[in-house]
């Protein structure tokens, strides 16, 4: 298994603020990785950087090899990185399925398209993550687990290799969580990286075999949930949240 | 059992309700179609009241009209004077009896479009619009007026399509006239409906002005017994200036003047800006300034001239002060300000005073210069048809161009006494043929005719004496 | 390619006119459908009431103001990009066509195409700056590079290039004969039309309207947001030259005037009288601002005054136009004469 995503010494400064400080890891193809840390600790940074909504200071992103660094988002998804936002975005007026239909419309997304058409392709998608019987209806009326759905639809959209994830359970009911987790570990399964973050480390303990843990824009350690639940630093950057194991 | 009945009564209460209205809107549609259909009709099929105003007579049927349209800007003083200049025209003629033609009596009918042309912010479908609607609704045949040349020259071209007699009373500009005959892409065949009436050509203004120049500059240099030789130039920032400002930087110097300034202003200029504009020229040390304005500038430039008092005479083309409110609007600041009019209260023709008596009594104001040519124009298509017996529009061209330079027309116009055209169908100017006066704001609070040194016009008509602003002319 | 495959495009070739034929079939059984079919008829016999160049002159240039407001609410309603400088497009294939019609002897539709692929070329122009720049900026930024192209024609210094504050006058009109004019001008409005909104339903529609309503959305679907832009920016350019090339032919010739402001403004308000994002809002709009201009000819200050009262309330009580409103309560009272 080569890696998929390589990231270096990366560096994100806003004025006097470091919201990332010198962050490297690396992703393997097919791996599930979660990235944790408390509030503000930057793994919003992190996911903006690597999909090219933001410009790093310093530092590398090399993706399949090839050096993404700074390039423009749309080209970078088009490599095969598509991510999903912590406050959900969707194209209001449009039905689901022209949702879905943008991103298989993207230049990556259309060459998978091709030989079925793009609404059946995006009918296809849209089945996947649950939402076929509301293909004609436009997004302001649905649910927000609906919405977060439609999210990785959206995404799924583009033909991923590797999906970022930023809080894919926020403002979610447990029985929608455990839609999501099933629709994720699915995903997984057919083989797309799932590299996803959260606040509350409950979330991913038990669907992430490798968990990243970062603070104030550090890297803190890189290894098993249970190693990093026990990890000193780890807990003290949760230490009075009570959301450890809560 | 009487719920069931309760629900029954309930039910074909909503019937009833549902099919009222259902009756309600069959009916209403059947009254908006009928209605539509109706207006339609009528419109198509109505018999049309006369539109035609017939100033001093009534009830005078559509068949025994001549039918003249007045094209301008209606709300503004261009358009409002065409119209005051052509009813008073109108009034005369009806009043003494009407045109006869081949025994039979017509009377001067008029219409009025407005092409919202002196809007600063022009729309040209306005004018389009406005010359489409007198021509085929109105049914004007002869059409008398346009001002602004970028207005005009989009609603010429649908008169000139319609083939009908246009006689000019508001654009000095060359064009017009160049496309009857002389200048590249002219056509006499498609153009020569288009006559002007008023005003004198642009590059005879330019040629006035260097001739009031060469007088004024002697006279000055004479009176104040220094050299009088500093001219500065404040125009508006438009095509028209130019023909203008070359001619007057080109031959002015040919008679010993120096051109210090020649400032171009946007037309939105603002009082602020004239302050300026006036430091900048009495810091050059001008004697006399030439100011080249139609627009609304010349109140600023004169309010500003009043307060900051350079030291120079004004001489030229202000359009705002040739009416007479001009006085009250700047409270007297235009006092010593000399400008050219086509008309004033002066035996210019032996109709002159006459005719601008009468204006005055009519209207209360003074005549603007459209007044004046929309004036001869009603007069002119009246002799006209009168003289041909025709109401053709080539009849009466071959009639207008009769008059020549060595055939002109005597004794018929207010504006000169002599009238004729030349090929191109503009007015052939210089004394006695078509003048412009210099005309100068005195203390009295109205305008006087000051000597052009009977080089424009002869001294016999001047009506007062050069005044000189009594802070001085700079050295 | 084997025989095989080719057949089988055919098939879907086939296919897919089939379905835009029953997509239409289908349209024209609804109620919108049947109106518009209704609408189109009546002005198809327009000329049959009327043959007054004046009358038909008026429905006329409410057929050009509709393709230059439709071309806007493209750029706005689809697309998300508020141009106040809709104006410039307009202007300068005006000016495109009249030269080449006048001093270049082109035949006009000829130059009328030129004009607008200049307009095109505008477009990409002013469509960068619209790539950093949203909403109100946006709007300000076009309005005065539109100031910025009057002032230019206006001029005097550039006189000579660019025809000065008298621009290019003389143009021929299309046609001597009214009748053939209007019919000529329908053409161009539904021929518009049926472009525009066949984009707007288009997968490239599609995509327009997910840049309109969340553009890092779009991007983060692999969207480039410069391509689509500037397509968008070019094809409103392109209608709104159309539309200004005939609108020189109508007015016969062209000034620096068409650059003013007031012709963006021109299109906004019909637009978003009729109606943002439906194109045939345009009409509707710009039928009924033509409409009332003339009846308050007689008053053109106040006729400007009595439509921005208009306006605001029409924005108070119908934030989305005209015409949905309309033609919803139109379908309430057809459905109570059917019976339903």
């Amino acid at each position: 298994m080569g890696v998929i995503l390589e990231v270096k010494n990366l560096t994100k400064k806003y004025g006097g603020l470091t919201a990332v400080n010198d962050f490297s890891f690396e992703i393997k193809r097919g791996e599930f990785i979660g990235l944790i840390g408390p509030n503000g600790a930057g793994k919003t940074t992190v996911f903006n950087l690597i999909s090219g909504f933001q410009r790093p200071n310093s530092g590398t992103i090399r993706f399949d090899g090839k050096d993404i660094t700074g390039m423009a988002p749309y080209k970078i998804v088009n490599l095969g990185v598509a991510r999903t936002f912590q406050l959900v975005r969707s194209f209001k007026l449009l039905t689901l399925l022209d949702n879905i239909s943008v991103s298989c419309l993207s230049s990556r997304g259309k060459k998978v398209a091709k030989g079925h058409g793009v609404d059946e392709y995006a009918s296809t998608i849209l089945a996947s993550v649950g939402l076929v019987d509301k293909a004609r209806i436009p997004p302001i009326i649905l649910p927000h687990g609906d919405l977060r759905k439609l999210q990785i639809g959206k995404a799924l959209g583009t033909n991923p290799q590797l999906l970022l994830l930023d809080e894919p359970f926020s403002g979610l009911s447990h029985e929608e969580q455990d839609v999501i987790t099933d629709l994720i570990i699915k995903l997984h399964d057919d083989g797309v990286t799932v590299f996803m973050t959260g606040h509350v480390l409950r979330e991913l303990m038990h669907l992430v075999p490798r968990v990243i843990a970062m603070h104030q824009g550090k890297f803190i350690m890189d290894g098993t949930p249970q190693e990093v639940a026990k990890n000193k630093i780890v807990l003290e950057a949760y230490l009075g949240k009570g959301e450890v194991f809560a | 059992m009487n719920k069931k009945l309760n629900y029954k009564i309930y039910r074909s209460d909503e019937n009833m309700e549902r099919s009222t209205k259902r009756i309600l809107a069959i009916v209403l549609v059947i009254a908006v179609a009928g209605a539509g259909l109706g207006i339609g009709l009528w419109f198509v099929f109505a018999p049309q009241e006369s539109i035609f105003e017939t100033p001093g007579v009534s009830g005078v049927s559509d068949d025994r009209l001549i039918k003249i349209g007045l094209l301008g800007g209606i709300t503004e003083i261009q358009g409002e004077g065409n119209y005051e200049g052509a009813w008073l025209a109108a009034y005369n003629i009806n009043q003494a009896g009407g045109v006869q033609v081949n025994g039979t009596t017509y009377y001067i009918g008029l219409v009025a479009e407005d092409t919202d042309e002196s809007n600063p912010v022009l729309d040209v479908t306005k004018g389009v619009s406005a010359a489409e609607k007198i021509i085929e609704v109105d049914g004007a045949e002869y059409i008398i007026g346009g001002f602004r040349t970028e207005a005009l020259k989009a609603y010429v071209e649908v008169v000139m399509d319609a083939k009908k007699l246009f006689l000019g009373t508001g654009a000095s500009t060359d064009y017009f006239c160049g496309n009857v005959y002389g200048e590249a892409y002219s056509s006499y065949t498609r153009y020569k409906y288009w006559f002007r009436t008023m005003p004198i050509n642009s590059s005879a203004l330019g040629g006035s002005q260097i001739t009031i120049m060469a007088y004024l500059g002697g006279y000055l240099s004479a009176v104040l017994a220094k050299p009088v030789t500093k001219v500065a130039i404040l125009r508006e920032a438009l095509d028209w200036t130019i023909p203008m400002a070359n001619a007057l930087n080109t031959y002015l110097p040919y008679y010993g003047f120096t051109i210090v300034a020649d400032i171009q202003y946007p037309i939105t200029a603002t009082a602020t800006d004239f302050a300026t504009y006036w430091n900048q020229i009495e810091g050059l040390d001008a004697q006399i300034t030439i100011p080249v304005i139609s627009a609304q500038g010349g109140l600023y430039m004169m309010s500003q001239y009043a307060a900051l008092q350079p030291q120079c005479l004004i001489v030229g083309i202000d359009v705002q002060s040739q009416l007479d409110t001009f006085w009250t609007d700047t409270s007297g600041d235009c006092k010593y300000e000399t400008i050219m009019q086509s008309v004033h209260r002066t035996n210019k023709s032996d109709l002159t005073i006459a005719f601008w008596d009468d204006f005055v009594a009519t209207f209360d104001h003074e005549p603007l210069y459209t007044a004046v040519g929309a004036y001869d124009s009603v007069n002119l298509i009246a002799d006209g048809i009168n003289a041909t017996g025709s109401f053709k529009a080539q009849r009466l061209i071959t009639w207008l161009e009769s008059f020549t330079r060595s055939s002109p027309m005597i004794g018929k116009s207010v504006t000169a006494s002599h009238i004729a055209w030349n090929p191109s169908h503009d007015l052939e100017v210089g004394w006695p043929f078509g003048t412009t006066l210099y005309c100068q704001w005195q203390a009295d609070g109205s305008k006087h005719v000051i000597t052009s040194g009977n080089l424009l016009y002869p001294d016999s008509i001047v009506t007062g004496p050069i005044s000189l602003p009594p802070w001085g002319i700079n050295d | 390619m084997s025989a095989k495959s080719l057949s089988k495009g055919k098939g879907r070739v086939k296919k897919k006119l089939s379905g835009s034929k029953s997509y239409l079939l289908n349209w024209s059984k609804t109620f919108r459908g049947r109106l518009t079919i209704i609408c189109l008829i009546g002005l198809c016999l327009i000329p049959l009431l009327t043959q007054n160049r004046y009358y038909l002159g008026i429905f006329i240039t409410a057929m050009i103001f509709s393709i230059f407001a439709a071309s806007w609410d493209f750029l706005a309603g689809f697309t998300g990009q508020v141009s106040f400088g809709q104006a410039i497009f307009f202007g300068i294939s005006g000016y495109i066509t009249s030269y080449f019609i006048r001093y270049l002897y082109l035949p006009w539709w000829a130059s009328l195409l030129i004009g607008s692929l200049v307009g095109v070329a505008f477009g990409l122009l002013i469509g960068i700056p619209a790539l950093r720049l949203k909403g109100p900026y946006l709007g300000l930024a076009t309005m005065v590079l539109g100031l910025i192209m009057f002032y230019t024609f206006l001029n005097v210094k550039f006189e000579p290039w660019l025809g000065g504050s008298e621009g290019i006058s003389k143009i021929p009109q299309i046609s001597r004969n009214a009748v053939e004019t209007y019919y000529i001008h329908l053409i161009f409005m539904i021929t518009s039309f049926l472009i525009l909104i066949w984009i707007g339903k288009s997968k490239m529609g599609t995509v327009f309207k997910s840049i309109r309503d969340d553009d890092i959305g779009a991007e983060a679907s692999g969207i480039n947001l410069t391509k689509y832009k500037l397509i968008a920016f070019m094809i409103s350019a392109f209608f709104a030259g159309i539309a200004g090339g005939l609108f020189a032919m109508h007015n016969r010739g062209v000034n620096p005037g068409v650059f003013q402001p007031l012709y963006s403004f021109y299109a906004i308000v019909m637009a978003s009288l009729g109606g943002i994002a439906t194109i045939s809002g345009s009409a509707l709009g710009s039928y009924f601002f033509w409409f009332a201009a003339e009846l308050f000819s007689e008053w053109p200050d106040v006729s400007v005054f009595i439509f921005a009262i208009i306006l605001i309330l029409v924005i108070r009580f119908a934030e989305h136009g005209i015409l949905k409103p309309v033609l919803e309560r139109l379908k309430d009272i057809w459905d109570l004469v059917l019976g339903k």
